[in-house]
Protein backbone atom coordinates (compact mmCIF):
# COMPACT_ATOMS: atom_id res chain seq x y z
CA UNK A 1 0.00 0.00 0.00
CA UNK A 2 1.24 3.48 -0.60
CA UNK A 3 0.03 7.21 -0.33
CA UNK A 4 -0.96 7.40 -4.01
CA UNK A 5 -3.05 4.55 -4.00
CA UNK A 6 -4.81 5.96 -0.60
CA UNK A 7 -8.59 5.68 -1.76
CA UNK A 8 -10.98 7.59 -0.38
CA UNK A 9 -12.89 4.30 1.06
CA UNK A 10 -9.28 4.68 3.42
CA UNK A 11 -10.20 8.22 4.49
CA UNK A 12 -13.04 7.12 5.21
CA UNK A 13 -12.73 4.68 7.46
CA UNK A 14 -9.28 6.53 9.42
CA UNK A 15 -12.10 9.71 9.27
CA UNK A 16 -14.80 7.46 11.34
CA UNK A 17 -11.81 6.07 13.88
CA UNK A 18 -11.01 9.77 14.87
CA UNK A 19 -14.99 10.69 15.29
CA UNK A 20 -15.70 7.98 17.50
CA UNK A 21 -12.63 8.75 19.23
CA UNK A 22 -13.62 12.46 19.41
CA UNK A 23 -16.98 11.24 20.77
CA UNK A 24 -16.08 9.16 23.14
CA UNK A 25 -13.55 11.90 24.43
CA UNK A 26 -16.75 14.72 24.21
CA UNK A 27 -18.89 12.52 26.30
CA UNK A 28 -16.19 12.93 28.73
CA UNK A 29 -16.02 16.70 28.76
CA UNK A 30 -19.58 16.98 28.72
CA UNK A 31 -19.61 15.28 32.33
CA UNK A 32 -16.43 17.65 33.16
CA UNK A 33 -18.15 21.03 31.63
CA UNK A 34 -21.98 20.07 31.88
CA UNK A 35 -21.76 21.57 28.51
CA UNK A 36 -23.02 20.01 25.46
CA UNK A 37 -20.14 19.61 22.75
CA UNK A 38 -20.98 20.51 19.37
CA UNK A 39 -18.75 17.89 17.16
CA UNK A 40 -17.96 18.20 13.43
CA UNK A 41 -16.84 16.08 11.15
CA UNK A 42 -13.15 15.60 10.49
CA UNK A 43 -11.19 16.57 7.49
CA UNK A 44 -8.29 14.39 6.48
CA UNK A 45 -5.66 15.49 3.91
CA UNK A 46 -2.20 13.48 3.34
CA UNK A 47 0.56 16.53 2.80
CA UNK A 48 4.05 17.22 3.27
CA UNK A 49 5.06 18.88 6.57
CA UNK A 50 6.01 22.00 5.33
CA UNK A 51 2.49 22.51 4.11
CA UNK A 52 1.21 22.58 7.75
CA UNK A 53 1.96 26.30 7.29
CA UNK A 54 -0.63 27.16 4.77
CA UNK A 55 -2.87 24.58 5.72
CA UNK A 56 -6.53 26.28 6.30
CA UNK A 57 -8.30 26.03 9.91
CA UNK A 58 -4.96 25.52 11.92
CA UNK A 59 -4.31 28.22 14.08
CA UNK A 60 -0.90 30.04 13.17
CA UNK A 61 -0.75 32.01 16.33
CA UNK A 62 2.26 30.70 18.33
CA UNK A 63 0.30 31.33 21.14
CA UNK A 64 -2.06 28.60 20.32
CA UNK A 65 -2.30 26.06 23.52
CA UNK A 66 -1.34 22.78 22.49
CA UNK A 67 -1.04 19.27 24.29
CA UNK A 68 0.30 16.25 22.38
CA UNK A 69 1.20 13.25 22.47
CA UNK A 70 3.98 11.39 20.94
CA UNK A 71 3.58 7.78 19.99
CA UNK A 72 6.76 5.88 18.49
CA UNK A 73 7.72 2.70 17.50
CA UNK A 74 5.84 0.13 14.85
CA UNK A 75 3.48 3.26 15.14
CA UNK A 76 4.66 7.02 14.44
CA UNK A 77 3.13 9.97 14.87
CA UNK A 78 1.73 13.11 16.89
CA UNK A 79 -1.98 13.56 17.84
CA UNK A 80 -2.31 17.13 19.96
CA UNK A 81 -5.53 19.00 20.71
CA UNK A 82 -4.93 22.98 19.97
CA UNK A 83 -6.66 25.66 21.79
CA UNK A 84 -6.67 29.42 20.23
CA UNK A 85 -5.41 31.60 23.31
CA UNK A 86 -9.00 32.64 24.14
CA UNK A 87 -10.45 29.28 23.95
CA UNK A 88 -8.06 27.68 26.34
CA UNK A 89 -8.61 30.44 28.48
CA UNK A 90 -12.48 30.18 28.99
CA UNK A 91 -12.29 26.46 29.02
CA UNK A 92 -10.04 26.63 31.94
CA UNK A 93 -12.49 29.08 33.81
CA UNK A 94 -15.42 27.13 32.76
CA UNK A 95 -13.86 24.24 34.32
CA UNK A 96 -13.02 25.58 37.47
CA UNK A 97 -15.84 27.73 37.85
CA UNK A 98 -13.26 30.71 38.58
CA UNK A 99 -15.08 34.00 38.08
CA UNK A 100 -12.63 36.58 39.72
CA UNK A 101 -9.77 37.98 37.72
CA UNK A 102 -7.94 37.23 34.70
CA UNK A 103 -8.37 33.91 32.66
CA UNK A 104 -4.44 33.83 32.60
CA UNK A 105 -3.06 30.49 32.02
CA UNK A 106 -0.37 29.59 34.94
CA UNK A 107 1.10 26.56 35.81
CA UNK A 108 -2.51 24.83 37.61
CA UNK A 109 -4.54 26.19 34.41
CA UNK A 110 -2.33 24.72 31.69
CA UNK A 111 -2.28 21.70 33.57
CA UNK A 112 -5.94 21.53 33.63
CA UNK A 113 -5.58 21.86 29.51
CA UNK A 114 -3.74 18.83 29.46
CA UNK A 115 -6.05 17.07 31.04
CA UNK A 116 -8.52 18.37 28.71
CA UNK A 117 -6.06 17.78 26.05
CA UNK A 118 -5.25 13.99 27.28
CA UNK A 119 -8.55 12.91 27.36
CA UNK A 120 -9.37 14.07 23.13
CA UNK A 121 -5.95 12.28 22.47
CA UNK A 122 -6.25 9.26 24.60
CA UNK A 123 -9.81 8.79 22.97
CA UNK A 124 -8.85 9.26 19.00
CA UNK A 125 -5.69 7.04 19.92
CA UNK A 126 -7.64 4.51 21.81
CA UNK A 127 -9.93 4.23 18.84
CA UNK A 128 -7.26 3.44 16.19
CA UNK A 129 -5.44 1.23 18.74
CA UNK A 130 -8.46 -0.90 18.86
CA UNK A 131 -8.15 -1.87 15.23
CA UNK A 132 -4.55 -1.90 14.90
CA UNK A 133 -4.79 -4.65 18.19
CA UNK A 134 -0.95 -3.51 18.61
CA UNK A 135 0.92 -2.26 21.47
CA UNK A 136 1.29 1.12 20.72
CA UNK A 137 4.25 2.64 22.78
CA UNK A 138 3.22 6.63 23.55
CA UNK A 139 5.39 9.10 25.48
CA UNK A 140 3.73 11.22 27.88
CA UNK A 141 1.65 14.25 27.04
CA UNK A 142 3.51 17.58 27.01
CA UNK A 143 1.90 20.93 27.04
CA UNK A 144 3.07 23.84 24.60
CA UNK A 145 2.12 26.80 23.19
CA UNK A 146 3.00 27.03 19.59
CA UNK A 147 1.91 26.33 16.10
CA UNK A 148 1.30 22.85 15.21
CA UNK A 149 3.75 23.26 12.02
CA UNK A 150 6.31 23.63 14.58
CA UNK A 151 5.47 21.48 16.93
CA UNK A 152 5.59 18.99 13.94
CA UNK A 153 9.27 20.40 12.75
CA UNK A 154 10.61 19.78 16.12
CA UNK A 155 9.61 16.75 16.22
CA UNK A 156 11.49 13.83 14.15
CA UNK A 157 9.28 14.56 10.79
CA UNK A 158 10.95 15.42 7.71
CA UNK A 159 9.71 18.58 6.42
CA UNK A 160 9.56 16.92 2.91
CA UNK A 161 7.81 13.87 4.44
CA UNK A 162 4.05 13.20 3.45
CA UNK A 163 1.80 12.91 6.73
CA UNK A 164 -2.00 12.09 7.31
CA UNK A 165 -3.55 14.98 9.04
CA UNK A 166 -6.84 14.32 10.53
CA UNK A 167 -8.37 17.93 11.55
CA UNK A 168 -11.45 18.32 13.40
CA UNK A 169 -13.57 21.01 15.37
CA UNK A 170 -15.35 20.78 18.47
CA UNK A 171 -17.10 23.63 20.52
CA UNK A 172 -18.45 23.65 23.90
CA UNK A 173 -21.89 25.14 23.96
CA UNK A 174 -22.93 27.68 26.23
CA UNK A 175 -19.03 28.89 26.68
CA UNK A 176 -17.98 28.96 22.75
CA UNK A 177 -14.54 27.43 22.95
CA UNK A 178 -12.86 25.58 19.99
CA UNK A 179 -10.64 22.99 19.90
CA UNK A 180 -9.04 21.91 16.69
CA UNK A 181 -7.26 18.03 17.27
CA UNK A 182 -4.80 17.11 14.96
CA UNK A 183 -3.20 13.94 14.07
CA UNK A 184 0.02 13.29 11.84
CA UNK A 185 0.86 10.19 10.86
CA UNK A 186 3.92 8.67 9.08
CA UNK A 187 3.45 7.62 5.94
CA UNK A 188 4.78 4.17 6.97
CA UNK A 189 2.13 4.09 10.14
CA UNK A 190 -0.32 4.96 7.82
CA UNK A 191 0.31 2.33 5.38
CA UNK A 192 0.06 -0.08 8.50
CA UNK A 193 -3.29 1.67 9.73
CA UNK A 194 -4.44 0.64 6.69
CA UNK A 195 -3.65 -2.99 6.32
CA UNK A 196 -5.51 -3.23 9.72
CA UNK A 197 -8.56 -0.98 8.54
CA UNK A 198 -8.50 -3.42 5.38
CA UNK A 199 -8.54 -6.43 7.36
CA UNK A 200 -11.75 -5.41 9.56
CA UNK A 201 -13.53 -4.66 6.55
CA UNK A 202 -12.82 -7.78 5.05
CA UNK A 203 -11.15 -6.25 1.98
CA UNK B 1 -41.98 -10.12 3.69
CA UNK B 2 -38.57 -9.09 3.80
CA UNK B 3 -37.97 -6.14 6.13
CA UNK B 4 -36.50 -3.10 4.26
CA UNK B 5 -33.92 -1.25 6.50
CA UNK B 6 -32.23 1.86 5.57
CA UNK B 7 -28.95 3.34 6.53
CA UNK B 8 -28.01 6.64 6.53
CA UNK B 9 -24.36 7.07 7.41
CA UNK B 10 -22.06 9.60 5.14
CA UNK B 11 -19.12 6.96 5.98
CA UNK B 12 -19.29 4.36 3.55
CA UNK B 13 -16.45 2.16 6.19
CA UNK B 14 -19.22 2.36 9.18
CA UNK B 15 -22.04 1.65 5.73
CA UNK B 16 -20.53 -1.63 4.96
CA UNK B 17 -20.01 -2.74 8.56
CA UNK B 18 -24.01 -2.06 9.12
CA UNK B 19 -24.95 -3.65 5.88
CA UNK B 20 -23.18 -6.67 6.36
CA UNK B 21 -24.73 -7.34 10.43
CA UNK B 22 -27.95 -6.63 8.98
CA UNK B 23 -27.91 -8.41 5.40
CA UNK B 24 -26.92 -11.53 7.58
CA UNK B 25 -29.87 -11.13 9.72
CA UNK B 26 -32.24 -11.36 6.45
CA UNK B 27 -33.25 -7.49 6.17
CA UNK B 28 -33.60 -5.79 2.53
CA UNK B 29 -30.47 -3.18 2.56
CA UNK B 30 -30.38 0.29 1.54
CA UNK B 31 -27.88 3.06 1.78
CA UNK B 32 -27.53 6.90 1.59
CA UNK B 33 -24.65 8.84 1.70
CA UNK B 34 -25.96 11.77 3.21
CA UNK B 35 -29.27 13.32 4.31
CA UNK B 36 -30.40 14.26 1.38
CA UNK B 37 -30.36 11.11 -0.39
CA UNK B 38 -31.48 9.45 2.37
CA UNK B 39 -34.89 11.76 2.78
CA UNK B 40 -35.31 10.90 -1.30
CA UNK B 41 -35.12 6.94 0.05
CA UNK B 42 -37.52 7.19 2.52
CA UNK B 43 -40.05 9.57 0.36
CA UNK B 44 -39.44 6.35 -2.50
CA UNK B 45 -38.78 3.43 -0.88
CA UNK B 46 -40.48 3.30 2.03
CA UNK B 47 -38.22 1.74 4.28
CA UNK B 48 -39.61 -0.11 7.43
CA UNK B 49 -36.77 1.51 9.61
CA UNK B 50 -33.95 3.70 9.47
CA UNK B 51 -30.33 3.34 11.34
CA UNK B 52 -29.28 7.08 11.48
CA UNK B 53 -26.09 8.33 12.10
CA UNK B 54 -25.67 12.05 13.37
CA UNK B 55 -22.40 13.51 12.44
CA UNK B 56 -22.74 14.07 8.55
CA UNK B 57 -21.69 17.06 6.76
CA UNK B 58 -24.43 19.00 4.58
CA UNK B 59 -27.93 18.02 6.71
CA UNK B 60 -26.93 16.18 9.96
CA UNK B 61 -29.27 13.12 11.41
CA UNK B 62 -31.19 15.51 13.74
CA UNK B 63 -32.14 17.38 10.97
CA UNK B 64 -32.73 14.32 9.29
CA UNK B 65 -35.33 13.37 11.67
CA UNK B 66 -36.97 16.87 11.91
CA UNK B 67 -37.53 16.44 8.24
CA UNK B 68 -39.08 13.00 8.22
CA UNK B 69 -41.70 13.74 10.97
CA UNK B 70 -41.99 17.12 9.30
CA UNK B 71 -43.26 15.05 5.94
CA UNK B 72 -45.58 12.89 7.97
CA UNK B 73 -43.52 9.45 7.69
CA UNK B 74 -44.14 7.28 10.70
CA UNK B 75 -40.62 4.98 10.58
CA UNK B 76 -38.58 3.89 13.66
CA UNK B 77 -35.29 5.72 13.89
CA UNK B 78 -32.13 3.93 15.70
CA UNK B 79 -29.69 6.35 15.59
CA UNK B 80 -25.98 5.00 15.57
CA UNK B 81 -23.44 7.69 16.41
CA UNK B 82 -20.27 8.80 17.55
CA UNK B 83 -21.32 11.46 19.37
CA UNK B 84 -22.09 9.71 22.71
CA UNK B 85 -22.78 12.20 24.94
CA UNK B 86 -25.79 11.92 27.51
CA UNK B 87 -27.03 15.23 26.13
CA UNK B 88 -27.26 13.86 22.29
CA UNK B 89 -28.69 11.21 23.39
CA UNK B 90 -31.16 12.94 25.83
CA UNK B 91 -32.27 15.22 22.67
CA UNK B 92 -32.72 12.06 20.47
CA UNK B 93 -35.12 10.71 22.25
CA UNK B 94 -36.58 13.47 22.70
CA UNK B 95 -37.06 13.77 18.91
CA UNK B 96 -38.39 10.18 18.90
CA UNK B 97 -35.57 8.09 18.28
CA UNK B 98 -36.53 4.25 19.12
CA UNK B 99 -33.21 3.55 20.11
CA UNK B 100 -29.58 5.52 20.59
CA UNK B 101 -26.72 3.33 20.17
CA UNK B 102 -22.92 4.38 20.60
CA UNK B 103 -20.15 3.65 17.93
CA UNK B 104 -18.17 1.11 16.99
CA UNK B 105 -21.61 -0.75 16.34
CA UNK B 106 -21.24 -3.68 18.42
CA UNK B 107 -22.90 -6.83 16.36
CA UNK B 108 -25.35 -8.12 18.93
CA UNK B 109 -25.79 -5.01 20.07
CA UNK B 110 -27.88 -3.75 16.35
CA UNK B 111 -28.70 -7.36 15.99
CA UNK B 112 -31.06 -7.02 19.02
CA UNK B 113 -31.38 -3.50 18.83
CA UNK B 114 -33.61 -4.02 15.07
CA UNK B 115 -35.12 -7.08 15.64
CA UNK B 116 -37.10 -5.48 18.76
CA UNK B 117 -37.94 -1.99 16.97
CA UNK B 118 -39.38 -3.77 14.30
CA UNK B 119 -41.27 -6.16 16.46
CA UNK B 120 -42.76 -2.99 18.00
CA UNK B 121 -43.78 -1.57 14.99
CA UNK B 122 -45.50 -5.07 13.75
CA UNK B 123 -47.46 -5.63 16.99
CA UNK C 1 10.60 3.94 44.00
CA UNK C 2 10.40 4.16 47.60
CA UNK C 3 12.54 6.59 47.79
CA UNK C 4 11.21 8.99 45.60
CA UNK C 5 9.13 12.27 47.19
CA UNK C 6 5.91 11.23 44.81
CA UNK C 7 3.07 8.48 45.75
CA UNK C 8 3.24 5.56 43.72
CA UNK C 9 1.17 2.83 43.64
CA UNK C 10 0.66 0.06 40.68
CA UNK C 11 -2.21 -1.67 40.41
CA UNK C 12 -3.34 -4.87 37.88
CA UNK C 13 -5.81 -5.53 35.24
CA UNK C 14 -8.05 -6.87 38.51
CA UNK C 15 -7.63 -3.27 40.13
CA UNK C 16 -5.99 -4.95 42.88
CA UNK C 17 -2.92 -3.38 44.21
CA UNK C 18 0.58 -4.99 43.23
CA UNK C 19 2.77 -1.74 44.26
CA UNK C 20 2.47 0.84 47.43
CA UNK C 21 5.29 3.04 48.11
CA UNK C 22 6.42 4.30 51.61
CA UNK C 23 5.68 8.17 50.46
CA UNK C 24 1.68 6.86 50.19
CA UNK C 25 1.86 4.79 53.04
CA UNK C 26 2.97 7.90 54.88
CA UNK C 27 0.65 10.65 53.20
CA UNK C 28 -2.53 7.99 53.87
CA UNK C 29 -1.11 5.84 56.64
CA UNK C 30 -1.74 2.88 55.05
CA UNK C 31 0.69 0.41 55.63
CA UNK C 32 1.69 -1.37 52.77
CA UNK C 33 1.18 -4.88 54.23
CA UNK C 34 -2.32 -3.75 54.43
CA UNK C 35 -2.87 -2.59 50.72
CA UNK C 36 -1.08 -5.45 48.43
CA UNK C 37 -3.95 -7.54 47.05
CA UNK C 38 -6.87 -4.78 48.06
CA UNK C 39 -8.64 -3.34 45.25
CA UNK C 40 -7.72 0.37 45.33
CA UNK C 41 -11.07 1.60 44.15
CA UNK C 42 -12.71 -0.49 46.88
CA UNK C 43 -10.13 1.56 49.52
CA UNK C 44 -10.89 5.09 47.48
CA UNK C 45 -14.42 5.27 45.70
CA UNK C 46 -14.09 7.96 43.95
CA UNK C 47 -11.47 6.21 41.57
CA UNK C 48 -15.20 4.81 40.64
CA UNK C 49 -16.31 7.43 39.08
CA UNK C 50 -17.20 6.88 35.26
CA UNK C 51 -14.71 9.66 34.10
CA UNK C 52 -12.25 8.29 35.82
CA UNK C 53 -12.54 4.45 36.18
CA UNK C 54 -12.94 4.54 32.50
CA UNK C 55 -9.71 6.47 31.71
CA UNK C 56 -8.00 4.02 34.68
CA UNK C 57 -9.02 1.05 32.44
CA UNK C 58 -7.81 2.60 29.26
CA UNK C 59 -4.54 2.49 30.95
CA UNK C 60 -4.75 -0.85 32.27
CA UNK C 61 -6.11 -2.11 28.35
CA UNK C 62 -2.21 -0.33 27.17
CA UNK C 63 -3.57 2.89 25.92
CA UNK C 64 -1.55 6.27 26.18
CA UNK C 65 -0.49 7.78 30.09
CA UNK C 66 -3.54 9.82 31.42
CA UNK C 67 -3.03 13.14 33.40
CA UNK C 68 -5.36 13.89 35.85
CA UNK C 69 -5.37 17.28 37.25
CA UNK C 70 -5.66 18.65 40.23
CA UNK C 71 -8.32 21.60 39.37
CA UNK C 72 -10.72 18.92 38.31
CA UNK C 73 -9.79 16.21 40.65
CA UNK C 74 -7.84 17.92 43.69
CA UNK C 75 -6.93 13.98 43.78
CA UNK C 76 -6.99 10.55 43.22
CA UNK C 77 -6.00 9.03 46.00
CA UNK C 78 -6.99 11.07 49.06
CA UNK C 79 -4.64 12.10 51.75
CA UNK C 80 -4.47 14.95 54.28
CA UNK C 81 -2.09 16.87 56.13
CA UNK C 82 -1.33 17.13 59.97
CA UNK C 83 -3.25 20.03 59.59
CA UNK C 84 -6.82 18.76 58.12
CA UNK C 85 -6.26 20.10 55.16
CA UNK C 86 -6.39 17.54 51.59
CA UNK C 87 -2.89 17.48 49.82
CA UNK C 88 -3.52 18.74 46.40
CA UNK C 89 -2.08 16.16 43.58
CA UNK C 90 -1.50 15.72 40.05
CA UNK C 91 -1.96 12.26 39.16
CA UNK C 92 -0.51 10.57 35.98
CA UNK C 93 -1.33 7.29 35.21
CA UNK C 94 1.44 5.32 33.25
CA UNK C 95 0.52 1.63 31.38
CA UNK C 96 3.37 -1.18 32.02
CA UNK C 97 4.04 -3.89 30.09
CA UNK C 98 3.94 -7.08 32.17
CA UNK C 99 6.01 -9.26 30.05
CA UNK C 100 2.72 -10.98 28.86
CA UNK C 101 1.72 -10.13 25.65
CA UNK C 102 -1.81 -8.07 25.98
CA UNK C 103 -1.65 -7.42 29.82
CA UNK C 104 -1.01 -3.98 31.34
CA UNK C 105 -0.87 -2.82 34.71
CA UNK C 106 -1.23 1.01 35.65
CA UNK C 107 1.11 2.94 37.89
CA UNK C 108 0.08 6.10 39.75
CA UNK C 109 2.24 8.70 40.16
CA UNK C 110 0.90 11.34 42.64
CA UNK C 111 2.55 14.38 42.69
CA UNK C 112 2.12 16.75 45.63
CA UNK C 113 0.88 20.12 44.15
CA UNK C 114 -0.35 21.94 47.00
CA UNK C 115 2.71 24.05 47.89
CA UNK C 116 2.47 25.29 43.71
CA UNK C 117 -1.32 25.55 44.03
CA UNK C 118 -1.06 28.06 47.18
CA UNK C 119 2.03 29.65 44.91
CA UNK C 120 0.12 29.88 42.07
CA UNK C 121 -2.86 31.27 43.99
CA UNK C 122 -1.25 34.10 45.76
CA UNK C 123 0.54 34.90 43.06
CA UNK C 124 -3.13 35.42 41.28
CA UNK C 125 -4.70 37.13 44.04
CA UNK C 126 -1.25 39.50 43.68
CA UNK C 127 -1.66 39.96 39.78
CA UNK C 128 -5.31 40.84 41.01
CA UNK C 129 -5.11 43.08 43.35
CA UNK C 130 -2.39 44.94 41.41
CA UNK C 131 -4.65 45.13 38.34
CA UNK C 132 -7.28 46.36 40.70
CA UNK C 133 -5.12 49.34 41.79
CA UNK C 134 -4.27 50.27 38.07
CA UNK C 135 -7.51 50.25 37.13
CA UNK C 136 -8.11 52.55 40.50
CA UNK C 137 -5.07 54.41 39.10
CA UNK C 138 -6.53 55.26 35.82
CA UNK C 139 -9.73 56.25 37.09
CA UNK C 140 -8.10 58.71 39.69
CA UNK C 141 -5.60 60.21 36.98
CA UNK C 142 -8.58 60.73 34.57
CA UNK C 143 -10.74 62.72 37.74
CA UNK C 144 -7.58 64.80 38.27
CA UNK C 145 -7.49 66.01 34.62
CA UNK C 146 -11.01 66.51 34.94
CA UNK C 147 -10.14 68.33 37.69
CA UNK C 148 -7.25 69.91 36.37
CA UNK C 149 -8.99 71.28 33.05
CA UNK C 150 -11.71 72.80 35.17
CA UNK C 151 -9.44 74.73 37.41
CA UNK C 152 -7.75 75.88 34.30
CA UNK C 153 -11.01 77.04 32.89
CA UNK C 154 -11.58 78.49 36.32
CA UNK C 155 -8.72 80.05 36.26
CA UNK C 156 -9.13 82.09 32.49
CA UNK C 157 -12.52 83.08 33.18
CA UNK C 158 -11.64 84.57 36.53
CA UNK C 159 -8.51 86.25 35.74
CA UNK C 160 -10.40 87.56 32.45
CA UNK C 161 -12.68 89.24 34.82
CA UNK C 162 -9.99 90.30 37.16
CA UNK C 163 -8.19 92.23 34.13
CA UNK C 164 -11.43 93.84 33.18
CA UNK C 165 -12.13 95.15 36.84
CA UNK C 166 -8.38 96.10 36.87
CA UNK C 167 -8.51 97.83 33.37
CA UNK C 168 -11.67 99.55 34.77
CA UNK C 169 -10.07 101.07 38.31
CA UNK C 170 -7.55 102.03 36.53
CA UNK C 171 -8.89 104.12 33.92
CA UNK C 172 -11.57 105.65 36.63
CA UNK C 173 -8.24 106.32 38.27
CA UNK C 174 -6.95 108.01 35.22
CA UNK C 175 -10.15 110.12 34.56
CA UNK C 176 -10.14 111.23 38.69
CA UNK C 177 -6.11 112.15 37.56
CA UNK C 178 -7.38 113.63 34.97
CA UNK C 179 -10.63 116.05 36.19
CA UNK C 180 -7.97 116.48 38.94
CA UNK C 181 -5.46 118.14 36.72
CA UNK C 182 -8.00 120.31 35.07
CA UNK C 183 -9.53 121.40 38.54
CA UNK C 184 -12.58 119.48 38.53
CA UNK C 185 -13.60 117.91 41.72
CA UNK C 186 -16.96 117.41 41.70
CA UNK C 187 -17.53 113.80 40.71
CA UNK C 188 -14.00 112.76 42.37
CA UNK C 189 -15.62 111.63 45.82
CA UNK C 190 -18.21 109.25 43.66
CA UNK C 191 -15.73 107.79 41.38
CA UNK C 192 -13.13 107.23 43.92
CA UNK C 193 -15.82 105.03 45.62
CA UNK C 194 -16.69 103.08 42.79
CA UNK C 195 -12.68 102.62 42.25
CA UNK C 196 -12.79 101.61 45.95
CA UNK C 197 -16.09 98.94 44.92
CA UNK C 198 -14.20 97.42 41.93
CA UNK C 199 -10.78 96.95 44.49
CA UNK C 200 -12.84 95.18 47.07
CA UNK C 201 -14.32 92.95 44.07
CA UNK C 202 -10.77 92.28 42.97
CA UNK C 203 -9.59 91.64 46.44
CA UNK C 204 -12.90 89.24 46.91
CA UNK C 205 -12.49 87.12 43.45
CA UNK C 206 -8.42 87.00 44.57
CA UNK C 207 -9.35 85.36 47.69
CA UNK C 208 -11.85 82.61 45.98
CA UNK C 209 -8.44 82.16 43.27
CA UNK C 210 -6.34 81.52 46.79
CA UNK C 211 -9.14 79.08 48.16
CA UNK C 212 -9.40 77.21 44.90
CA UNK C 213 -5.55 76.98 44.81
CA UNK C 214 -5.50 75.62 48.55
CA UNK C 215 -8.95 73.18 47.24
CA UNK C 216 -6.87 71.56 44.46
CA UNK C 217 -3.88 71.31 46.83
CA UNK C 218 -6.23 69.41 49.71
CA UNK C 219 -7.70 67.37 46.49
CA UNK C 220 -3.69 66.76 45.50
CA UNK C 221 -2.95 65.42 49.17
CA UNK C 222 -6.14 62.91 49.22
CA UNK C 223 -5.19 61.71 45.73
CA UNK C 224 -2.91 57.88 45.99
CA UNK C 225 0.38 58.65 46.51
CA UNK C 226 1.49 58.44 42.87
CA UNK C 227 -0.02 61.46 42.31
CA UNK C 228 1.61 64.00 44.83
CA UNK C 229 3.77 66.23 43.03
CA UNK C 230 7.38 65.66 44.47
CA UNK C 231 9.51 68.78 44.66
CA UNK C 232 11.82 69.15 42.09
CA UNK C 233 15.41 70.77 42.22
CA UNK C 234 14.29 74.53 41.05
CA UNK C 235 11.81 74.23 43.65
CA UNK C 236 8.61 73.28 41.13
CA UNK C 237 6.83 70.23 41.69
CA UNK C 238 6.63 67.23 39.74
CA UNK C 239 4.43 64.56 39.04
CA UNK C 240 5.28 60.84 40.17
Amino acid sequence: MCVTCLKDEDLDAIKELVNIGVGRAAAMLNEITCSHIILHVPILQVIRIDELDSIGGLPRNEGAATVKIDFRGFFTGTTALIFPPESAAALVMAITGETDGQPELDAIRTETLMEVGNIFINGVMGSIGNVLGQQITYLPPVYVEDTIANIARSARFDPDERVLLANTHFYVEDINVEGIIVMILEIGSLDILLGRIAAVRGG
Amino acid sequence: MMKRVLIIDDSSFQRKIISSILAAEGYEIICAENGVEGLKNVADLHPDMIVLDLLMPGMNGTEVMEQIHRQGFQIPIIVLTADIQESTKQRCIEMGAARFINKPVKKDELRTAVREVLEVKCA
Amino acid sequence: MDLLPVGICIIDEGLKVRYWNTCLEEWTGMPTADMLGQDLTEHFPGLKKSGVIERIRQVLQGGAPAVFSSQIHICLIPSYFPDGTMRVQRTTLIPLNTGSEGHFNAMFVCEDVSALTEQVKSVRAMRNQTLHELEERRKAELALIAAHEDLRTYLAENTSRLRNSLNNAADDLKMIRQEMEAGDRDGVGTKLRDVIVTIESIEKRLSELNEAARERQREIRRAPPYFIPEPRDDGSTNRR
